[in-house]
């Protein structure tokens, strides 16, 4: 199966205006020794009903957890996607479009993305919102980039707070090898807080951000966050929050406790998991930052409409992207997560005011429950006891149990946490992050104890 | 397209207070009080709207009825390869068993997904000629990166810090030169154009005598060029630089052209990147999400990113390449676009690639040749005259048309006006007037004839009465004010 609509009738005639003889005679300018003389090694052509057959071949070696039986999160979480997300983001119109260079047929697009930085704005406390990059990984690598280079690169290092995502911080590790920065870490507290006067003194004139997660990677929460930020502040340098959007249900925004820059992952608002991507990781700073915010930005602008004065949109502020600055860019970034954006920008106004704030209240409260239920088995501890979180936490399990615990959840179709050592987190091989959402009920979690509890 | 209003309507201004949105629980259930810590609970009300899905709904078809996608109609654009998004794909990666996954899922319990993944790094290999893949990176430009890192770490492990200079070519795509900057690499420009508009044996030399043999990292070239021309001198290029060690980048940008029929690894470069979005045909989604995944030769395979898939005695794992530069981006890669894309390759088999290849360039040269008369062709000869295939696009300019003032701008506002997508403007730059013309190989004889006589119709007119052409187009929209947009930042809604 083709999508080349040519009959041979046609090609002929094609090559006979082009005055060529044959496709060969077009391929004239390739030498000859360069033109492949044999196939293409991928499987014989499949219609419809081969590869339908061949991906369910695949989904047979693969152990099932359905989504209200995930309990993983890490970044990206089991959320329920509404249908109408998934209806309206899969007009052809959308999807099948380019980028907005030609606004005057693109007012749709346009207009979808600067609601979603509307949204991104609102539920990060912040200024201004790009249109998007790849994921929460690499926005935090933007944002550390943009804070050196609003530092003008005299400033360089760069201090991480406790937990703040492995797999996010080794994105940054890559990102800075391009320019003249070095990561650093905060050491914790006891209990996994950053600790003040060890902050403190890791300040100086030369540091051009910290980097705080929130909730941390674990899933736990800093009380004293916005102190921790102001310390930051009198520093001179900018303050960097990783931040899980779907909290800012519950929580204040990291804007409203002093953050300069707020990046993350926002597949937690109407995307899928996918198995890890396609994402949609946002960047949002204050004003002052505008100049190094890389990523596209849609502005609203005046226009005609049928004759009469009107408004518009159109991507602005172009002078800061790779097809303008080239070799003088500070991100190469072009094609983004658009058609993510579009769909948490539906997600958004779908839930509505009401609807947000009762799914981000259920995935608090399904944690405490979970939490409650399960911090009751025997031997089993919370990963940092008496601290709070947000909707996902730690336990520790009895020596020897944990790996067992996990293979045999599988069994029973049910993915029980993360395991914190395979994220290169050392040291922790006793323990379980967990994570809940608004799709998880009481006899979820009732499984999830259960199948524990048979191992323990 | 729907009736226009003078102001957009933003979702927000739908609002009604306490009207209720989509139920995804129902809102009556009632919680225990939650157990966070007071400075941090949010004590201000998010501005978000309530609308009822009915209007929800109507808001964003009217939206997207203000949009042209390939679903629409003809969009021509040169280098982005708009070719038709198989619906079939669509599907595929909407099942659950793909979309519905938690990326830390442990690898042992989805062989299924890893094996899938495992056959696309070995499909992709074949199809360019390379020795081993990465399907991490999330676009073209996160795979030039991932390329730029990896070249610099080549030399980095044989010592040779002096291999600043990346040669980039004068028709380059804008990453090309970004992406050496923020990997730490001084770009030096090479100057094709007036030279034949493609790298020669000749600049090659000027190149090496300029910068230094030992300064020079590599090169980073599209084949065929943004200008549609076939690089014609790759391999004594590729031998010379080789002979100094530079490596040599491959641009998959244009590999819409070369698909099944030749591959870059047997021109001699060492790494390339892959646009899904183009030549796999996944959807661009507005501006994403794309997929750019990278091949090496077998001396810079143990510097991939991590993770990659591989198949040790049976079973699929992902595996962190020796020496690998790192993580580019979390997890896997764009998943999602991987499954299209390997349900594309499976639907054309061995037999429809090559098709693809064969009737992109079809295509191009059938527009080409019925264009060359009436527009500038600047590439359609070779500099002694004799005439000039292009490959799956070419570059018109609007030379001729400029002396009446019709400017490439008015013609591809024209172009909109009559139904369809402008091609590609004022790239390269090097071209004057440039109109990048794409058609890919989906398009109909049909269709590319009505382009063609638009095309005609506007060169005509722009002799005859250039004021008409100016003043179309009847769009709906017009005039959107870019200076005003920069000077006026308004880039989110407030309440």
């Amino acid at each position: 199966m083709t999508f080349v609509p040519h009959t041979p009738a046609q090609r002929a005639e094609m090559l006979r205006t082009i005055g060529a003889d044959s496709i060969e005679d077009l391929l004239r300018p390739v030498p000859r020794e360069l033109l492949l003389k044999r196939s293409l090694i991928v499987p014989p052509a499949q219609g419809e009903v081969g590869v339908m057959r061949m991906a369910q071949e695949l989904f047979a070696l693969n152990s099932p957890v359905p989504l209200n039986r995930i309990f993983a999160g890490g970044g990206v979480y089991p959320h329920h996607v509404p249908a109408v997300v998934d209806e309206l983001a899969h007009r052809g119109e959308f999807y099948t479009a380019y980028t907005p260079y030609q606004p005057e047929v693109s007012q749709g697009m346009l207009q979808c993305i600067y609601e979603y930085q509307s949204y991104v704005c609102m539920l990060t406390g912040m200024d201004m919102s790009n249109a998007s990059g790849y994921d929460g990984g690499t926005t935090l690598a933007d944002a550390v980039i943009m804070a050196y280079y609003h530092g003008k690169g005299k400033r360089n290092r760069v201090l991480f707070a406790p937990h703040v995502s492995p797999e996010g911080r080794q994105v940054c590790m890559t990102y800075c090898a391009g320019i003249d920065v070095t990561l650093e870490d905060v050491p914790p507290t006891r209990d996994g807080r950053t600790d003040p006067a060890a902050l403190k003194q890791l300040l100086g004139t030369d540091v051009a951000a910290v980097v705080f997660q929130m909730p941390q990677c674990l899933g736990y929460l800093e009380e004293n966050l916005e102190e921790l930020i102001n310390a930051v502040h009198a520093a001179g340098a900018a303050a960097i929050v990783l931040f899980y959007p779907m909290a800012a249900g519950m929580l204040k925004s990291p804007g409203e406790l002093g953050a300069d820059i707020v990046c993350g992952e926002a597949q937690c608002l109407g995307n899928h998991m996918g198995f890890g991507g396609p994402l949609l990781g946002f960047l949002a700073c204050r004003e002052a930052f505008v100049r190094v915010l890389p990523g596209r930005l849609i502005g609203r602008t005046v226009c005609e409409r049928d004759g009469e004065p009107g408004e518009g949109f159109v991507m602005t502020l172009q002078a800061r992207e790779q097809h303008i600055r080239r070799e003088k860019a500070t991100s190469n970034i072009c094609s983004n997560e658009a058609l993510l954006a579009l769909r948490t920008c539906i997600y958004m106004g779908a839930v509505g005011l009401g609807g947000f704030q009762h799914i981000s209240a259920l995935c608090h409260a399904n944690a405490c429950h979970a939490r409650d239920v399960l911090g009751e088995l025997p031997g089993v501890s919370d990963f940092y006891p008496g601290r709070l979180f947000f909707n996902e936490f730690g336990l520790r399990f009895p020596a020897g149990m944990r790996d067992r615990i996990y293979d045999h959840a599988i069994e029973r179709g049910i993915l029980a946490g993360i395991k914190p050592d395979d994220r290169c987190m050392e040291g922790l091989s006793d323990a379980l992050v967990f994570a809940f959402t608004e799709v998880h009920r009481a006899d979820d979690i009732a499984a999830l104890r259960d199948a524990i509890l048979e191992v323990l | 397209m729907a009736a226009v209003n003078r102001e957009p309507i933003l979702i927000f201004e739908r609002s009604q207070p306490g009207r209720e949105g989509t139920q995804v629980r129902p809102s009556k259930e009632k919680l225990p009080p939650p157990q966070l810590p007071e400075g941090l609970k949010r004590t201000a009300p998010l501005p978000l709207p309530e609308v009822a899905e009915i209007d929800l709904v109507r808001h964003y078809v009217h939206l997207s009825q203000s949009n042209y996608g390939v679903d629409t109609g003809f969009y021509p654009l040169g280098s982005c390869t708009m070719k038709y998004n198989p619906k079939l794909t669509e599907a595929v990666s909407a099942l659950g068993g793909f979309a519905a996954v938690h990326p830390l899922q442990p690898a042992s319990t989805l062989q299924g997904l890893l094996r899938m993944m495992h056959d696309l790094q070995l499909w992709l290999a074949d199809c360019t000629g390379m020795d081993a893949v990465s399907l991490q990176p999330a676009a073209g430009a996160q795979g030039e990166f991932a390329g730029m890192l990896i070249f610099r770490k080549y030399f980095d492990l044989k010592n040779e810090t002096a291999r600043k200079v990346m040669l980039v070519p004068d028709s380059a795509h804008g990453t090309n030169p970004a992406s050496a900057h923020i990997a730490g690499f001084e770009v030096g420009e090479v100057q094709c154009a007036g030279r034949g508009g493609i790298m020669t044996l000749e600049l090659t030399e000027e190149a090496i005598a300029k910068f230094g043999a030992d300064r020079i990292a590599g090169i980073m070239l599209t084949n065929p060029s943004t200008l549609g021309t076939f690089e014609e001198n790759i391999l004594s290029v590729a031998r010379r630089l080789h002979e100094i060690d530079a490596q040599l980048y491959y641009d998959g940008a244009n590999l819409n052209a070369l698909l099944g029929l030749a591959r870059p690894g047997d021109m001699g470069f060492d790494l390339v990147h892959l646009n899904l979005h183009k030549s796999f045909s996944t959807p661009h989604g507005g501006g994403g999400p794309g997929s750019g995944p990278i091949g090496v030769k077998g001396h810079l395979a143990d510097l991939l990113p991590t993770p990659v898939v591989a198949l040790n005695d049976g079973v699929y794992e992902f595996e962190s390449p020796a020496r690998s530069i790192g993580r580019v981006k979390l997890f896997h890669g764009q998943f999602l676009v991987l499954v299209r894309a390997w349900a594309y390759i499976l639907m054309n088999g061995p037999d429809g690639l090559k098709r693809i290849g064969e009737n992109a360039v079809l295509a191009a040269n059938y527009l080409q040749a019925r264009l060359k008369d009436a527009y500038e062709i600047p590439y359609a000869t070779y500099p002694d005259g004799s005439p000039r295939y292009c490959m799956h696009e070419f570059v018109a300019s609007a030379e001729k048309q400029s002396e009446s003032g019709v400017r490439a701008l008015d013609i591809a506002k024209a172009l909109l006006n009559d139904g369809f997508h402008a091609p590609t403007i004022y790239f390269p730059q090097i071209v004057h007037e440039a109109l990048m013309i794409e058609p890919t190989e989906t398009e109909s004889l049909e269709v590319l004839d009505t382009f063609a006589e638009a095309m005609l119709k506007y060169a005509r007119l722009a002799q005859e009465n250039p004021e008409e052409l100016k003043g179309l187009p009847n769009l709906a929209v017009k005039h959107l004010d870019e200076v005003y947009a920069a000077r006026n930042l308004n880039v989110r809604w407030k309440p």
